[in-house]
């Protein structure tokens, strides 16, 4: 009984942790304002023209050619599936900063939703609170994620990191075998093809990770979800395989070109408050986090990590692959569907932001390594560092934007 | 049984992952040895459709030529042109084919003085479309000939060091990681070094970008580095002279401002690395060096490593330290700062720290109390108490001299505060060998630097015009610093025209107030000796740390807030300028006020400290974890703030090879001879007398050849574009006789030719003989130290060994 009552304070205080976080990271919705971004006069484009298809019937699962014009084709390839909604409110509403409102609110909602299911299923020991609610605020207050919802005001990278979450939740179920297989390989696929949607560049880093893990692993659903998740996506399939392999290359207007220039430095890694370049770091709390994973590894000699190994190494590659230093050009020079393919990822930045959420999974294992450490002092202190670490950085990082791009 | 002996034991060449990676290791360095002991290859090639001219009015891009095939390599460039102006045109490589940097270089600007360029290029992937071209400006006329492109070993040098240290790395990780599954190192030891480690990455943070943050000073301190290079190639030892400063007229900064510690980003330019590599690494040393050091000294002065640990955080990532090595790029000075805390200390050792009766080794010290302070594994006695005086004062003198003026100023604050101490036999005796090292140590530079300074009429002695007290700061910027880039440099907009927004930072100021606090309230009399048994309380009478420390501290808070006084705008600079001409050189040559916080930062971080140790001893320990906790966020919310900010909003550039930022820039001119106008100096030939010609004429570094006839019937003149300095000669290569030397228009060399001269003269530079004597001196007095440190290394293991078997037997 008293055992029952505790766990459901626990839970009571981790749910009032997570309402926290969630108004934490929707700052930057809660003024009046659109945050402008690189990418605005794109989606304003685009849920323009699905406002307007709307009105005369039409539903625009792609882009025309004139309203890819102007975002200038960078993200062609990307769907206007989850743009829907903020299609049909502008449509009722005619109001932009409203619609802008309600689709950041329903996709930050989302995403905790599904940081919150992901690292309940990652961590599924009884005792693994703190790492469940470390490994979700380091997802949701994760710099990275934080400059494409309102720095960049990519719609299409905000909604592929409410559904990679739900991804991994699903193929960690059937890797370790929990929940219904055939909810799991459902979710999974459902969730890939919604990552599809929302970012083909995501899609093939989800994907490709999931092949060879399923290859690797002798993972068979694993690679059935993929693929069944590849079948759901199929018109953005067929898109990308007209694009990369057949003539379909001239319409869509992306440009080619190298991207190694875009790529991060290695110390921009690990910036917290201010960065350049469209390059934001890991944050002050995941770099504490990290520092006390290598602590406990070296100076404690414990291994932390245990069986989501994989996660590190998942979070080193695509770090390494996000420099400007990785032979993307050699890369390119692999054919023509290479040239066009990299060419696709505009920036190599982009698996920083997938390096973060990989990363944010080790980190929090640390975290919980440190919070069961035999000095108490210690043990509470580096959580609460965390704790406030993030959420700081998170609301400046907002604070900063709303003072800078609201218009 | 010593460390190398366990490592012995542990026979880690017998493990096979180690002698794997020596396996791969030793390969890679036989192929880099291979391709060094390779012969270079040369190609010359012509200007595509002949030698090509341009005409002032119209400008563009020339192409040399085109489609040139090379492997992979560092390359030298030599185009051959002729030009009637400067820095009008540009030579460069472009290459559309190769990866993103895979070809680094920033060309080189053309001068009317010049005949041909001479710079390197990195080209790290092959190419079969490596162009040679000129952006030309529009102005005068250029012509140009033919490429030379000459292949050096340099890549490989690069890559065979690269291999080296990764190899080292990667050894000693795994003996390290054998050792400790074998021998357990102890927790506090992997803690102080992951901690050290830790401060000096943040630090470096900057330094890791590929990119270097540009700064008021950086071009400067890059030209000493390839200064020292330069030098270096060119046969000096110790550099002296830069040659290629202030385009080839070769420049005496080095006299005055001692470059030893740059010989390190130098030997990695030899190396063929990047100027901005070279840079980088030195920087990255500079915060592990300084991280280190105030670790050393703070832990050593409170006994406490906890402490030493956040002193050094607190140190290496100062407001102070990041404005002038990151913002301002004052090399020199960022260098200085890194042995301000070895003078604190050694100040402390000699002042504080003196036995009242007995040495240290005299001393019964408790058993206990050396299981409690970690620091006193190693029994010391004062006997050595001036060496981090000595070796603190040899590092501030080797790189920056202002620094040095404000240092003798607190010592000489602390000796008048520490009179009565100072006369004391023991504590004499330990100044004067501090002294004697010292100047011993650093006569190399001090004879030179005083020879030139008081037999020479150089710039610097006459610019005591430039007044500093509008340069001061406000008041309130002392403890703040949650700045934006837009108010980190003076401008008109942010109300501090002159004054650089720079602080001692907020945790600091904490501690000098809790400091107070304490002293004020009386505190820091009313010790509670009653907890302390008698061991204890006969090892603290003993070793005077109570009672030695908190004066210290209190002299350190006074000297510190002077400082601090001193860099504001309403300190009195103006008048203390106006008093003599002496105040007004010493005033003048200081240049900014905020120049004292250095000081000022040492000395409130030892206040900080105190703070947390007298809590941490009289068991105050919410206050105690309050001092920490404010270090901490001080350090995470303030200090890391604004060197985040700086490395991301600050303007950067990427240089690879000195010619691509000039060889003009000399700073405020101060190493030049006065009425020296430096605007008039540009690469030029050497200048006939009346009545001679010149045949031949021919630079490499300092040494420049002429081939003349002087046919007039009197005596004439040739000279050399080369900057007249003492030490210069010149001999008639054919006789082997002096000649006339001295200082001819605008100070350059001019070699007095007799009538009916007909040879080559040489001019070159050669050291004095007494310069010669004061390096010896300086050689010697190494040795001495070192064969010392040897002698006291064995009698401080065997008196360790006495003291634990004694342990063992009670």
């Amino acid at each position: 009984m008293r055992i029952e009552k505790q766990r459901n304070k626990g839970m009571k205080r981790l749910l009032i942790l997570y309402v926290l976080l969630g108004i934490a990271v929707l700052f930057p919705v809660v003024s009046s304002y659109v945050m402008s971004g690189e990418r605005m006069p794109e989606w304003t484009a685009r849920v323009e023209e699905l406002a307007v298809g709307f009105q005369s019937g039409h539903l625009y699962l792609f882009p025309s050619a004139q309203t890819l014009a102007a975002g200038n084709g960078v993200k062609s390839m990307d769907s206007n599936m989850w743009l829907f909604l903020p299609g049909a409110v502008y449509w009722i509403s005619g109001n932009l900063a409203l619609t802008y409102r309600i689709y950041m609110l329903v996709v930050q909602m989302g995403t905790l939703g599904a940081a919150i299911l992901m690292f309940h299923r990652v961590f599924g020991r009884k005792d693994a609170e703190m790492s469940r609610f470390c490994g979700v605020l380091l997802y949701m207050t994760c710099p990275y994620r934080i400059f494409v919802s309102y720095d960049l005001a990519d719609f299409s990278q905000v909604a592929a990191w409410m559904f990679l979450p739900l991804y991994l939740w699903a193929v960690i179920g059937i890797v370790k075998g929990e929940g219904k297989r055939s909810v799991n390989i459902l979710t999974a696929a459902a969730a890939l093809a919604g990552t599809g949607y929302a970012s083909v560049v995501y899609f093939l880093a989800a994907a490709g990770v999931s092949v060879l893990a399923g290859l690797f692993g002798r993972k068979l659903w694993v690679l059935v979800s993929a693929a069944a998740g590849g079948g759901v996506f199929l018109p953005g399939v067929w898109r990308l395989v007209s694009y990369v392999f057949l003539d379909g290359f001239g319409d869509l207007g992306i440009p080619l070109k190298s991207i190694m220039p875009e790529g991060y430095r290695f110390g921009q890694f690990f910036g917290s408050y201010v960065f350049r370049d469209s390059h934001p770091g890991m944050g002050l709390g995941m770099l504490i986090c990290v520092l006390s994973g290598v602590w406990l590894g070296f100076v404690e000699r414990k291994r932390v990590l245990g069986e989501n190994k994989i996660f590190m190494l998942l979070s080193v590659l695509f770090a390494v692959i996000s420099l400007s230093c990785f032979p993307w050009d050699i890369v390119q020079r692999l054919g023509s569907w290479a040239l066009k393919l990299v060419s696709l990822l505009d920036t190599p930045a982009v698996f920083w932001g997938m390096a973060c959420l990989c990363l944010s999974v080790p980190t929090a294992c640390a975290v919980d390594g440190i919070s069961r450490h035999e000095n108490r002092r210690t043990a509470a202190a580096v959580p609460v560092m965390v704790m406030a670490a993030c959420l700081c950085v998170c609301v400046y990082q907002c604070g900063m934007l709303i003072c800078r791009n609201a218009v | 049984m010593n460390i190398w002996h366990r490592i012995d034991e542990l026979k880690v060449w017998k493990k096979k992952s180690f002698c794997v990676t020596m396996a791969v290791i030793v390969l890679m360095a036989l192929l880099c040895l291979i391709k060094i002991a390779m012969p270079c290859g040369e190609w010359e090639y012509e200007c595509e459709g002949g030698p090509a001219y341009a005409e002032g009015g119209s400008d563009g891009e020339m192409t040399v030529c085109g489609g040139i095939c090379l492997k992979p390599g560092v390359y030298r460039i030599e185009l051959a042109y002729h030009t009637d102006t400067d820095l009008v045109a540009m030579c460069n490589v472009t290459d559309g084919t190769v990866f993103y940097k895979g070809l680094l270089s920033n060309g080189e600007h053309m001068y009317s003085g010049l005949r041909r360029t001479g710079y390197d290029m990195w080209l790290y992937e092959s190419t079969e479309d490596l162009r040679i071209v000129v952006p030309y400006g529009g102005e005068g006329n250029l012509e140009i000939g033919s490429v030379r492109i000459i292949e050096t070993n340099q890549l490989w040098t690069m890559l065979l060091s690269m291999v080296l240290c990764i190899g080292i790395i990667l050894c000693a990780l795994q003996i390290f990681y054998y050792y400790d599954n074998h021998f357990h190192v102890s927790l506090y030891k992997k803690q102080v070094f992951f901690w050290i480690m830790v401060i000096s990455f943040i630090a470096s943070i900057p330094y890791l970008c590929g990119y270097t943050l540009t700064g008021a000073d950086l071009t400067y301190h890059l030209q000493r580095i390839e200064g020292v290079k330069d030098g270096l190639l060119g046969g000096q030892f110790p550099v002296r002279l830069e040659p290629r400063w202030v385009y080839d007229h070769g420049y005496a900064n080095a006299v005055f401002y001692c470059n030893s510690l740059l010989y390190l980003p130098a030997l990695f330019r030899l190396l063929g690395f990047p100027v901005m590599t070279s840079y980088n690494i030195y920087c990255i040393v500079l915060n592990i060096a300084t991280a280190w050091i105030s670790y050393y000294c703070f832990g050593r002065i409170f006994k406490k490593s906890s402490i030493g640990i956040v002193c050094s955080a607190l140190y290496t990532l100062s407001v102070f330290r990041i404005y002038k090595l990151i913002l301002m790029t004052a090399v020199g000075e960022g260098t200085a700062v890194t042995f301000i805390p070895l003078v604190l200390y050694g100040l402390y050792r000699i002042l504080a720290d003196y036995p009242e009766e007995e040495d240290y080794k005299s001393a019964k010290v408790p058993l206990k109390r050396i299981e409690n302070y970690i620091f006193l594994q190693k029994v010391e006695g004062y006997k050595s108490a001036w060496a981090p005086l000595a070796i603190g004062l040899s590092g501030l003198i080797q790189s920056h001299v202002l620094t040095c003026e404000i240092t003798a100023m607190v010592m000489l604050l602390f000796c008048i505060i520490y009179v009565r101490k100072i006369f004391r036999r023991k504590v004499l005796w330990e100044l004067l060998k501090c002294a004697i090292v010292t100047v011993g140590v650093n006569l190399w530079f001090l004879v030179p630097f005083l020879d030139y300074y008081l037999t020479q009429d150089m710039h610097i002695k006459n610019v005591s015009a430039r007044t500093i007290q509008d340069r001061g700061l406000h008041i309130m910027q002392l403890p703040f610093y949650f700045r934006h880039m837009e108010e980190i440099l003076p401008g008109e907009e942010n109300l501090i025209q002159n004054a650089h927004p720079v602080g001692v930072g907020p945790v600091l100021c904490v501690a000098l107030g809790v400091f107070l606090l304490l002293w004020m309230t009386g505190r820091l009399g009313k010790q509670d000796r009653k907890k302390l048994s008698a061991a204890e309380k006969n090892y603290c009478r003993k070793t005077s740390a109570f009672t030695g420390m908190t004066f210290f501290v209190k002299t350190a808070v006074f000297i510190g807030m002077l400082l601090m006084c001193m860099s504001l705008e309403v300190f009195p600079w103006d008048r203390i300028q106006e008093t003599n001409s002496v105040m007004a050189a010493l005033v003048s040559s200081l240049q900014f006020p905020n120049r004292f916080l250095g000081w000022g930062t040492g000395c409130l971080v030892l206040v900080f400290g105190f703070c947390a140790w007298y809590f941490a001893e009289y068991g105050r320990e919410v206050w105690f974890r309050f001092m920490m906790g404010a270090a901490v966020l001080g350090i995470l919310i303030s200090n890391m703030y604004i060197l985040d900010r700086v490395n991301g909003e600050q303007e950067y550039f990427e240089l690879y090879n000195e010619e691509g930022m000039g060889f003009g820039y000399i700073s405020g001119a101060e190493y030049l001879l006065e009425g020296t106008d430096w605007e008039k100096l540009t690469f030029a030939d050497a200048v006939a007398g009346q009545g001679v010609e010149i045949r031949d004429y021919r630079k490499e570094y300092l040494r420049a050849t002429l081939q003349c006839v002087n046919m007039a019937r009197f005596d004439s003149y040739a000279e050399f574009p080369m900057l007249w300095y003492k030490g210069y000669r010149a001999v008639c290569v054919e006789t082997g006789q002096k000649m006339q030397i001295g200082a001819g228009e605008n100070n350059v060399i001019r070699v007095l030719l007799p009538e009916g001269f007909e040879g080559t003269v040489q001019v070159d530079f050669v050291s004095p003989v007494y310069w010669r004597i004061s390096e010896l001196a300086s050689v010697l007095t190494l040795m001495a130290l070192a064969v010392r440190r040897w002698n006291m290394g064995q009698k401080d293991a065997s008196e360790i060994m006495k003291i634990k078997r004694n342990r063992n037997e009670n």
